[in-house]
């Protein structure tokens, strides 16, 4: 064999073979477009269907990314140690990525070792404070907060608020943005706790009465006192959108639960695939009321196609 | 200008080839036709595949476009059935005063259920007239605002399909919202002795037109949406995510499209777009397949190819570099064997192999080899031979016995006061000598060589004092031919040492020369002792140095004489002991003219 | 020849490489601790009947995962009423490879989708609360049917309506003919339960001897609203007439009352079946006569335990009583207003 000979035969299996390492490279990774993450959600929003919509928004996001979604869901019958030791045991668990939506008990987040979790968690619904690595898609409470005291003004109804409990950092954020903007408006308004304890007698006729949840608007409905004053909230169920079109709740100021689900496990996808960076997404809230409830955006955002 | 072009090209093609081997020629041949014939094939092939498989694909997906319409179609027209059938069958003629259409209307809800929410008869007033399943209008809630109860009474004699919105009719004990198409067509009541207007609307379910959809997809990840004719999205498969700002799409362009396909570009991606309207309503179907994965695919493709091609192109070379090593080795061993015998290995066997030209070729180079060796080796040694008898010659021309031996029988002739026999002792000695030299010729006549031997005959007959006498008789025609020199001598020298030595007076010698045909027959005979047969082989075989003589002796006589002129001349001994000897040499006739024959030339 | 072996060992080499793709490369799975993964499959997420049950076996679940340490993992999706939904969910869990399935049909004669899908992946299947036909149960050994017994339903719903006649009849006879002139409103029109209920709690009335008179019957589905609108009808058309209005499920009873309530009338001769929280107020309150409770917790446990059993390839029959024709029976018991002894 001629030495020209050679080096033509060398050099084309030198060119076949980085030919073929370069297919085979692409094989492998076209095969990795198809893998199917594990993510675990740990939700302690189970009760009552405030997070229909956000399942449903998840929902879409898994069959559009090929995840397999478990829910792990800390009801309340459990006692706190019960659902630490159910969180802990799910971050040991072979799992891509987690996200968390913890609203009832928030500080169990805050009591979570993340140093030793080792897999991207992505905090849905809350904005973790000092964490800076964890992704976040949340709606602006204090916003939320905020337009709920200024339709309050614009109604030009006295006001008196409920909320369930102050544990739930999200609603000590819509509680600050409601205080904030009634302080600066100047207006005059009494803040009570618990709708159970609450005094009805002594609310003055023609005051509007505010929950700051779903679950404290849902008592007010079905107490004698949303005969006689005009309810206002944040958030929404189906029931009470039927309250709100047959007027017994006059305003609802709501969140894109869909959009919020759908983002949520589109940023797990991104922080298993190590894309972009940690960030909080903040999502922006409407006001919702009878006249423009079968109108867009309130419709798609109530409505969501699923 | 082409021309001169092709002829340059060609031109340094065959310079090339010529510069190079014939084994890499034919090898690089092979594989270049090899390569041509490969990616020329391959190449048509691929393109032709692909060209058919891209409109395969196309295909493909209008039929799929062309399949989905069709079932919008039968869709929309079975709801219009439905419709149509409510109407006549139902409402019309029937007096709602006295009768309950409820029943019909509970019958035909139940046949359809799955793809009814709701049928509803209203008024023009909009007051609810029945309904099917059984549901209470919801406080508050004016159908006449609705866009389908004013579109159906706007142009009544056209059923009308709404886009999809959420309904809002019932009271709903269960809270739900559920979306729904509006199909709504304005109707003619009877009530009592009047008819009046009203509407008919029968809420699709959402799901049912949505099912059409679903699991339907094109080529490439391509997908398909539905729209009404000013570009509102009735369907989608990301809606709710365009609705919500996460996701985009182009359709408010596409409904300015005519129907068929197109490319556009959007978000920087670069889309094939098929539209069909749908019948009666004017929505309109539009598949999208993006064109990006497509040419990815390509590149897949054209590196497979391509690896292909060039494994391909390994193995033609493997392959042709055997065939053409194994092709061409023949000549390359004769090429081999040649160099060896130019380089001076006389002795090589040149390689004889291969096809029949080539063994033709190496068995004629081999020939050739084979007689330029041997006249190599006869040059050889007829030089050698001639170096030798030129010494030889030398020799005798001073061999110093004979020399003595003419000197002193002068000396004694002087002393005897015989000075004429010492004048021609001295004369013939010195034609002797000039006869010896011939001014270097080899080849002599042969009147000279027999005027040597008579010289040399009568020193020697002096010497022996006349123990013998001799006789020579040529041939007239002999006279003017010619000989080699110093042949005759020898043989009278040894007719003389061996035959006469022993002769009292009684001895003869005899020269004879003759033309014999071709041939020339010089004979010196002798009536001495002779030799026996093995004395007279080895005479011509063993290079005896005669002692007594000026000795060349025979075997050198004959030696030259083959190599002079041949192996079919020489010396010819015939020999009888005690009778006496004769030797003849054979040798072709040569005129003087020719001098030096058969090119046997000088150093 | 060198360069030949040469050769011949690159393109040996060559050749080995090229089929590495075809090989592919097998994933392996990490090593797990134990779990089950259950796929549950609802008609209707607006049923409050089956949205309770589901929200007990939730709970069964976690128990459950306490006490055996194994993990479960439950996914519910919601039909909503559309059987192809319920299909491609059915297809979902397939492919993911869960261990179990329990369904509750939207369609209850059109079971065979999903037995087949289960049965081509292995995967058992537990429906519950919408029965399927035997033909399709028998198809395969691992799938059951954990349900109610309708007749025993009807029967029960039936009694009570006996016992409060047997205490005080005037009150099912304003018009003092001695007859019962009553209204049925009933389930689901393919619904197999909704036939039996209504058949058997007639005839139960029947053998205990009281005579009877069909004012009008209609078709709720279930549905409360669609049965406070018929009720209205009925309320409009016929009136007084109506002595005792029967109902297939605690829903369509509340939707009745719905209707009683909003017309201002007093009338609470209305039964119902399923014992939902909600129809429990009810017969608290006197709005009703009373309700056959369908122990939708303890109905939860016995898919739930049945489903895990089948999940952990347990031996299913080991946990609860099996009958032949592959169902499992839930318990039930009767509720009745307080002034009904």
């Amino acid at each position: 064999m001629g030495k020209s000979e050679k080096l033509a035969f060398i050099s084309v299996t030198v060119l076949l073979i980085c030919l073929l390492i370069l297919i085979v490279v692409r094989v492998i990774t076209s095969k990795d477009a198809v893998r199917v993450y594990r993510v675990s959600i740990i939700t302690d929003d189970v009760q009552g269907d405030y997070s229909a919509n956000v399942q449903k928004g998840l929902d879409r996001a898994a069959r559009d990314y090929n995840i397999d979604l478990q829910v792990i869901a800390l009801h309340s019958g459990m006692t706190t140690e019960q659902q630490k030791s159910s969180l802990e045991r799910e971050l040991e668990a072979d799992t891509d990525a987690i996200i968390i939506n913890l609203q009832q008990n928030p500080s169990l987040s805050e009591q979570l070792d993340l140093s030793a979790i080792s897999v991207p968690i992505v905090s849905l619904g809350t904005v973790w404070d000092g964490y800076s690595s964890i992704r976040s898609i949340s709606t602006d409470d204090a916003s939320m907060g905020n337009l709920l005291a200024q339709e309050m003004i614009k109604d030009g109804v006295t006001v008196c608020v409920i909320r369930a409990s102050l544990d739930n950092t999200r609603i000590r954020l819509r509680e600050a943005g409601f205080v904030k903007t009634m302080k600066a408006a100047g207006v005059a308004y009494s803040s009570e706790w618990d709708p159970d304890t609450i005094a009805w007698e002594s609310i003055p006729k023609g005051a509007a009465v505010a929950a700051l949840d779903e679950p404290s608007l849902e008592k007010l409905v079905g107490m004698p006192v949303a005969a006689i004053s005009p309810l206002y909230g944040i958030g929404y169920t189906n029931a009470l959108l039927s309250s709100l079109e047959s007027g017994a709740i006059r305003r609802l100021i709501v969140e894109d639960d869909y959009a919020m689900g759908y983002l949520a496990l589109q940023s797990v996808v991104d922080a298993i695939e190590n894309k972009g960076t940690a960030h909080e997404q903040i999502l922006g809230c409407y006001v919702a009321d009878a006249k423009h409830l079968y109108q867009e955006p309130l419709q798609h955002i109530l409505f969501p196609i699923s | 200008m082409g021309k001169s072009l092709f002829r340059a090209l060609s031109g340094k093609l065959v310079s090339r080839t010529e510069r190079s081997s014939i084994r890499y020629t034919v090898f690089l041949s092979f594989t270049i036709s090899a390569i041509v014939a490969m990616v020329l094939t391959g190449m048509l092939f691929y393109i032709n595949f692909s060209r058919q498989l891209e409109q395969t694909i196309q295909n493909e997906n209008e039929m799929l476009v062309k399949q989905v319409n069709q079932s919008v179609d039968t869709y929309l027209r079975d709801m219009l059935r439905i419709s149509n059938s409510i109407y006549y069958n139902v409402i019309k003629n029937v007096d709602i005063e006295s009768d309950s259409i409820q029943s019909e209307m509970q019958l035909l809800y139940g046949t359809y259920d799955s793809y009814i929410e709701n049928i509803a008869l209203y008024n023009a007033e909009g007051e609810l007239i029945a309904t099917a399943p059984p549901a209470l209008s919801k406080q508050g809630v004016d159908v006449r605002d609705a866009a389908w109860f004013q579109k159906a009474l706007d142009r009544a004699e056209n059923l009308h399909f709404s886009t999809p919105a959420i309904q809002n009719l019932f009271v709903n004990a269960e809270h739900r919202f559920l979306r729904v198409v509006s199909l709504s067509s304005a109707v003619e009541i009877t009530s009592g002795k009047n008819t009046m207007q009203g509407v008919l609307l029968i809420d699709l379910k959402y799901n049912s037109l949505s099912e059409l959809f679903d699991h339907m997809s094109l080529a490439n990840g391509g997908y398909l949406y539905l729209m009404d004719a000013n570009g509102e999205l009735i369907y989608h498969p990301e809606q709710q995510l365009i609705a919500s700002g996460l996701a985009k799409e182009n359709n408010l362009v596409a409904a300015t499209y005519h129907d068929g396909g197109q490319m556009e570009t959007f978000r920087g991606e670069t889309r094939s777009v098929i539209v069909r309207t749908v019948g009666y309503t004017g929505w309109r179907i539009v598949g999208v397949i993006p064109q990006q994965g497509l040419a990815l695919n390509q590149v897949d493709n054209l590196m497979i190819v391509a690896f292909i091609l060039l494994l391909l192109f390994d193995i033609v070379i493997l392959i042709n570099s055997f065939i053409s090593t194994k092709l061409t080795a023949p000549i390359k061993h004769l090429e081999e064997s040649v160099q060896a015998v130019e380089y001076g290995g006389g002795n090589t066997d040149i390689y004889q192999g291969g096809s029949y030209e080539i063994r033709h070729l190496g068995a004629s180079i081999q020939g050739m080899v084979d007689q330029l060796q041997e006249l190599t080796d006869d040059i050889v040694r007829e030089h050698e031979q001639k170096q030798k008898s030129e010494l030889d010659a030398l020799q005798s021309q001073i061999n110093p016995h004979f020399l003595y031996n003419a000197l002193d029988i002068i000396v004694w002739m002087i002393e005897k006061e015989q000075p004429k026999e010492a004048v021609n002792i001295v004369t013939a000695l010195a034609r002797l000598f000039r006869i010896s030299l011939s001014r270097g010729k080899n080849i002599i006549p042969v009147r000279d060589e027999i005027e040597h031997v008579q010289n040399y005959l009568m020193i020697q007959k002096m010497r022996y004092k006349n123990k013998f006498s001799y006789e020579i008789d040529l041939d007239e025609a002999v006279k003017n031919l010619s000989i080699i020199k110093l042949v005759v001598q020898p043989l009278v020298e040894n007719a003389i040492y061996h035959g006469m030595d022993f002769m009292d007076g009684d001895g003869k010698i005899t020269i004879t020369a003759r033309v014999v045909g071709e041939e020339l027959h010089l004979s010196v005979a002798d009536n001495g002792l002779g030799m026996k047969p093995e004395v007279v082989e080895r005479l011509l075989v063993e290079n005896t140095p005669v002692s007594k003589g000026s000795g060349v002796g025979l075997k050198n006589v004959n030696e030259r004489i083959k190599l002079y002129f041949g192996d079919k001349y020489g010396v010819m001994i015939e020999s009888e002991p005690d009778a006496g000897t004769c030797i003849t040499l054979i040798l072709p006739v040569v005129h003087c003219e020719t001098e030096e024959v058969s090119g046997v030339g000088e150093k | 020849m060198g360069c030949k072996r040469f050769a011949c060992a690159v393109c040996a080499l060559v050749m080995v490489l090229a089929s590495l793709p075809f090989f592919g490369c097998s994933s392996s799975a990490p090593e797990q601790k134990p779990s089950i993964s259950v796929g549950v499959a609802i008609y209707n997420g607006d049923d409050t009947f089956i949205s309770n049950m589901m929200q007990s076996l939730t709970e069964i679940a976690t128990k459950y995962e306490q006490d055996t340490g194994i993990r479960v993992y439950v996914n519910l999706t919601d039909a909503q009423e559309n059987q192809t939904n319920q299909n491609k969910q059915i297809d979902r869990f397939v492919s993911m490879n869960y261990d179990v399935l329990c369904v509750n049909l939207v369609d209850r004669t059109d079971a065979s989708y999903t037995i087949d899908r289960a049965m081509d992946a292995d995967i058992p299947v537990v429906f519950f609360n919408r029965e399927p036909v035997q033909e399709d149960l028998q198809k395969w050994d691992r799938v059951y049917y954990v349900g109610t017994d309708p007749a025993e339903n009807g029967r029960l719903e039936g009694q009570i309506v006996v016992d409060a006649y047997r205490a005080d009849p005037a009150r099912f006879d304003k018009n003092g003919d001695g007859i019962v002139q009553y209204i049925i409103i009933e389930g689901e029109i393919r619904h197999q339960d909704a036939m039996i209920r209504t058949e058997v709690s007639v005839q139960t009335l029947k053998d205990a001897g009281i005579e009877l008179e069909k004012l009008d019957g209609g078709i709720a589905s279930w549905v409360r609203s669609q049965a406070a609108a018929l009720s209205d009808q009925y309320f409009e058309k016929y009136g007084d007439q109506i002595e005792l209005i029967i109902c297939n499920n605690d829903d369509m009873a509340l939707g009745v009352i719905d209707t009683v309530e909003r017309r201002g009338l007093s009338f609470n001769n209305i039964v119902g079946i399923d014992g939902t929280p909600a129809g429990l107020a009810a017969v608290e309150q006197g709005k009703m006569l009373g309700t056959v409770v369908i122990d939708y917790a303890a109905q939860a446990k016995l898919i739930f335990d049945l489903a895990s059993a089948l999940a952990v390839d347990g031996d299913p029959g080991a946990v609860t009583t099996i009958g032949a024709d592959r169902t499992v029976r839930a318990p039930m018991y009767v509720v009745k207003a307080d002034f009904i002894p």
